[in-house]
């Protein structure tokens, strides 16, 4: 069995003469090279181009142009924006919003201030008419004392310094 | 080809550089010729069917990646599904019966009369295994290419490579006994 496989194997091997013409090598050959590059590889090696030829340098200083010169335009027209880029603006605008504060507040003060005036001015009106009865009451008292039944001299140096 | 040499060439290849796709083409055109031929049986099919692999090849080798996966093998993939398509979309030049269009031409077969004699009855014989045992036959035995790369060829693990070779045996001593 091991003998006859042998044999086949000898046999089969003698195929291995098979070749190809000449002529055909030689046309298909100089047909897949002329196309030059691998047709599934012209992306890549113009991306490799751009690398190695150093033109990515110039991409990247544009792009770098456009960042910076993005942040510098927007500091101008957007207020802001980019203030908290500036140290001193910064503490500027904390001091301002401090004093804006202290006015605020100071505001508020007055206003409740004014409201606790009107409050106190009407709670001092309120007891008025107590007081008028008071009044009536002191009217009241005034004309008893107006009338005394028998002066004495005290009652009647009293009239006269009045 | 040394490995690494050939590793080299495989890289400047990748690179798009056409001289070193020529050197590939150079080392391993005449085996897939001769893996196309034994498997379609005329010349001029197997010259179409060869050039389209090397095509196939060069225009995605960017795809290749070595990683223990022998350069070869991945050739011998593309010219597999190139057989396959050739059974799909073309008609076959010959019949399974029609040995005169099957016999190679002398510049093919070089040297003698016993090599036209042994491509008849071999050759005929392996067309008629089914197409898995006529790729391990010829990688195997014809080509002498190891287990390892006719499995990455293949897509199948050594030890189904091993099987198969055995039955592919078996069934073409079967052939070439019914033919004696």
């Amino acid at each position: 069995m091991e003998k006859d496989n042998q044999i086949i194997f000898k046999i089969v091997k003698r195929l291995s003469t098979i070749k190809p013409r000449e002529e055909y090598t030689t046309l298909s050959r100089s047909r897949l090279l002329a196309q030059g590059v691998a047709p599934g590889m012209s992306f890549a090696l113009f991306a490799k181009y751009i690398f190695r030829t150093g033109a990515n340098m110039a991409v990247v200083a544009v792009a770098l142009l456009i960042v910076f010169g993005g942040f510098s335009l927007a500091r101008q027209f957007t207020p802001l924006g980019f203030s908290s880029l500036d140290p001193v603006g910064l503490e500027a605008e904390a001091e301002a919003i401090d004093i804006q504060v202290k006015l605020t507040d100071l505001n508020y003060k007055e206003e409740i201030q004014q409201k606790t005036n009107e409050s106190t001015q009407a709670i001092t009106e309120a007891p008025k008419s107590i007081s008028f009865r008071e009044e009536k009451k002191q009217t009241t008292t005034s004309s008893e004392v107006n009338i005394p039944q028998e002066p004495s001299i005290d009652d009647v140096l009293e009239i006269l310094s009045k | 080809m040394i490995e690494q040499e050939e590793f080299s060439i495989i890289e400047r290849a990748r690179n798009g550089e056409p001289e070193a796709f020529g050197l590939l083409y150079d080392r391993y055109q005449p085996q897939i010729y001769r893996f196309v031929y034994i498997k379609v049986g005329t010349r001029e099919d197997a010259e179409d069917a060869t050039h389209q692999t090397f095509l196939n090849a060069w225009k995605h080798i960017g795809n290749y990646r070595s990683m223990g996966f022998p350069f070869s093998s991945w050739l011998y993939q593309i010219a597999r599904n190139e057989v396959i398509d050739y059974y799909r979309t073309r008609k076959p030049n010959i019949s399974v019966g029609d040995e005169e269009e099957a016999i190679p031409d002398v510049h093919d077969l070089a040297h003698t009369t016993d090599d036209r004699i042994v491509w008849e009855q071999v050759g005929h014989a392996i067309r008629t295994l089914k197409p898995e045992y006529q790729d391990v036959v010829v990688m195997r035995f014809v080509e002498e290419l190891s287990v390892h790369e006719t499995a990455e060829a293949m897509g199948r693990s050594e030890g189904a490579i091993k099987l198969l070779q055995h039955r592919a045996i078996k069934a073409l001593k079967k052939i070439l006994d019914g033919k004696r």
